[in-house]
């Protein structure tokens, strides 16, 4: 079995491209190709191992969505933060979009993602930006000092915990999406991907 | 200590995992899958993946784990699993896990990393497509997991002991456990 040829290019396994397991992600890539539109190539992902990515959906849905003390907008902004320093092109578009849907303010969150201490942003999240950025490229150089100084600036232990985990979490996917080759799609497709995070969250259950 | 108040007298992720139940169950459900579901990788070779990259990340409660489950599905051959960490290209293990290991250390450090040339490695030695991604996958989630034990600075226990008990449990119950 053979993919039909698309406009986007192709995985760096072609076997997780061709062979998509039945169900609501291979539904959307068969209607995306259908209608001969641009689709997430992630859905590919999704589609090859279900077992994993069943599990993995309904995680990512709790740790960006579930009622904490950082809004989802800013988690979302902190997943978009991290992707960035990981120079995960597909992961950085898609959530800097749904954070941009959430938080109603999209220059505000290219300009975190640009240069995170010119942005207009709280000194708080500012702090809590470069903290992740921390975890996620100095991860044996945390310490103490760094999460004494969030609590100073008034982020209490949920937010820490949520803070860490989105981090972790998109260091999961930003290794998975650039080892597997998945493309950044059209500014115009990831808006409309944002929107549909935005009102929808991860969870297709 | 730990950044944040955490269930006191548990090691590790385990802490965490208390703390909240509800982002434990799914990352405790991905854990089995990977490390322990059915694959053509054998999960002796899934928990080296595992511990090396967690060695690499320098967590070392990921790494102790691990690397005791992993000798624990290899007949109590520690050896074994510390000879990719000593030196890769003499470990005794297969031409297949050696190329797969490779694709997982450079998963570490970013999976921009991989070349098409490290894939066509990986293929040449016999690894099937599904067999690398599940690499990656492997690779990646301990990214992860490195990350949400030393991130929150977890309780890291240093007695060997506990750590083969760990993962003597790791190997034989699993990750989907009811109490911990």
């Amino acid at each position: 079995m053979s993919a039909p040829a698309t406009k986007t290019a192709t995985l760096h396994l072609p076997d997780v491209e061709t062979h998509p397991q039945p169900g609501v992600y291979r539904d959307l890539i068969e209607s995306a190709r259908a209608r001969n539109v641009e689709y997430s190539k992630i859905w590919d992902l999704f589609a090859f191992q279900q077992s994993f990515t069943v599990h993995l959906a309904r995680f990512t849905h709790g740790v960006l969505r579930e009622p904490a003390a950082i809004s989802p907008g800013f988690r979302e902004l902190i997943a978009a933060y991290t992707s960035n320093q990981n120079e995960c092109g597909f992961c950085t578009q898609a959530h800097a979009a749904a954070a941009s849907e959430l938080m109603g303010d999209s220059a505000t969150v290219w300009a975190a993602l640009r240069d995170v201490d010119s942005a207009p942003l709280p000194e708080n999240e500012k702090l809590l930006l470069r903290f992740v950025g921390k975890v996620t490229r100095q991860l044996e150089n945390v310490d103490a000092a760094d999460v004494a100084a969030l609590r100073h600036a008034g982020w209490n232990d949920e937010a820490i915990y949520y803070a860490i985990t989105t981090c972790a979490l998109f260091n999961f996917y930003n290794r998975w999406i650039t080892a597997c080759g998945v493309p950044q799609m059209s500014p115009e497709a990831h808006r409309e991907q944002g929107r549909t995070l935005a009102a929808r969250g991860y969870s297709r259950d | 200590m730990p950044h944040i108040a955490l269930p006191e007298g548990l090691p590790g992720i385990t802490g965490p995992f208390a703390y909240r139940p509800e982002t434990a169950k799914p990352m405790r459900e991905l854990a089995e899958i990977l490390l322990r579901g059915p694959n053509t990788l054998t999960s002796g070779e899934r928990e080296m993946i595992a511990s090396y990259v967690s060695s690499r990340n320098g967590c070392v409660f990921c790494h102790a784990s691990h690397r005791a489950a992993a000798a624990h599905h290899l007949d109590g051959d520690y050896d074994l699993v510390d000879s990719v960490r000593r030196n890769l290209e003499t470990a005794p293990v297969s031409a297949k896990l050696k190329a797969l290991l490779r694709i997982a250390g450079k998963v570490q450090e970013s999976g921009r990393c991989v070349t098409p040339e490290d894939i066509a490695d990986a293929r040449a030695e016999g690894a099937t497509d599904l067999e690398i991604h599940d690499t990656v996958l492997i690779a990646a989630a301990f990214s992860m997991y490195n990350r949400y034990v030393d991130g929150l600075a977890t309780v890291t226990p240093i007695d060997p002991a506990l750590y083969d008990v760990m993962g003597r449990r790791m190997a034989k119950e699993g990750y989907v456990r009811a109490s911990n």
